[in-house]
């Protein structure tokens, strides 16, 4: 058969869709092997099934994306939900090859917590700082009452004894 | 089925897929599934179990960072997530082809549906339209050449 009259045959379509048994499989793989441009008309083929295929797309409803992402991270999650089912067996593999275990290592040096902790942070910062004010006030205070003190107690010493002279 | 390899070193990629990776896969072909889906199982419910069930399926996995045409390797996972559904819900397949079927529509258009969303195989197809399996073949050509001037 011609290069042309296989590539109008139907039967690249055919095997580009998954539509063909294995033994017109193995014949599409043979020619595309032995003539190069069976197999660039294979390509070109691809990228205009691409475009005919998109044309039919119907966009599905949003919600999709949220249930396949959340069943993704699951299967992700997954190998490490059952850890007793695998008896550590210490071997000498190095650590890349074996999975199955939780990498513990945590590079993030942040942490996380409630977010009302950010108000009662914010309440006691403001109050250290009012009881740092009225600390520092008292101090002073206390300063100037034991310096009038002192001084009073040493005008009552000098009065004093000129009281009691005859 | 598939397995999707092209002589000259084409191989899927085996590598984990990460939920990103699914999704950025979801992102680009996810409508295109959805309307294959959709023209081999018309109930919307079903075929968005089916979408979410290829989306997160290990077979995806295969096609992150594939070296060949992604698109094409999503057209028959669709197809074949939803024939398998299709079986699963509604019975065995193929369906048998009615006598006359050929005469309803278009000789293409029968037979590509036929073949791609009642997976009937081209040797079938061939036997019950009493077709020579090589004129069943060019009506799946004549299909998408007449697709492609429309």
């Amino acid at each position: 058969m011609k290069t042309e009259d296989y590539i109008s045959s139907g039967l690249l379509e055919a095997y580009v869709l998954g539509l063909v048994s294995d033994q017109d499989k193995r014949e599409v793989e043979h020619m595309v092997a032995t003539h190069p441009e069976i197999g660039l008309y294979l390509d070109k083929l691809e990228v205009k099934l691409e475009s005919q295929f998109l044309q039919g797309a119907v966009p599905p409803p949003p919600a999709l994306r949220e249930r396949i992402e959340l069943r993704a991270t699951q299967q992700e999650v997954k190998p490490y939900e059952a850890p007793y089912q695998h008896q550590y067996q210490p071997t000498d593999e190095p650590a890349a090859d074996r999975s199955g275990y939780v990498d513990v290592q945590v590079s993030n040096t942040h942490i996380q917590v409630h977010k009302y902790w950010r108000p009662a942070f914010i309440a006691v910062f403001i109050l250290s700082k009012i009881f740092l004010v009225f600390g520092l006030y008292y101090y002073f205070k206390a300063q100037t009452q034991e310096q009038e003190i002192n001084r009073l107690t040493k005008q009552v010493h000098q009065t004093a004894p000129r009281a009691g002279t005859p | 089925m598939n397995e999707w390899e092209r002589p000259g070193g084409r191989v899927a990629s085996q590598a984990i897929a990460k939920p990103a990776e699914q999704l950025a896969l979801y992102d680009r072909y996810g409508s295109m599934a959805y309307g294959i889906i959709l023209q081999i199982l018309p109930q919307a419910q079903q075929a968005q179990e089916v979408l979410v069930d290829m989306f997160s399926s290990p077979e995806l996995q295969q096609y992150v960072n594939y070296p060949g045409n992604t698109a094409v390797a999503i057209v028959r996972l669709a197809r074949a997530k939803a024939l398998e559904a299709k079986a699963r819900l509604q019975g065995p397949l193929p369906q048998p082809i009615e006598p006359g079927t050929a005469a309803k529509g278009s000789l293409p258009e029968v037979v590509f549906e036929l073949a791609f969303r009642q997976s009937c195989s081209i040797d079938t197809i061939a036997e019950k339209l009493q077709l020579q399996k090589a004129d069943v073949l060019k009506a799946i050509h004549d299909y998408f050449v007449s697709f492609r001037q429309a």
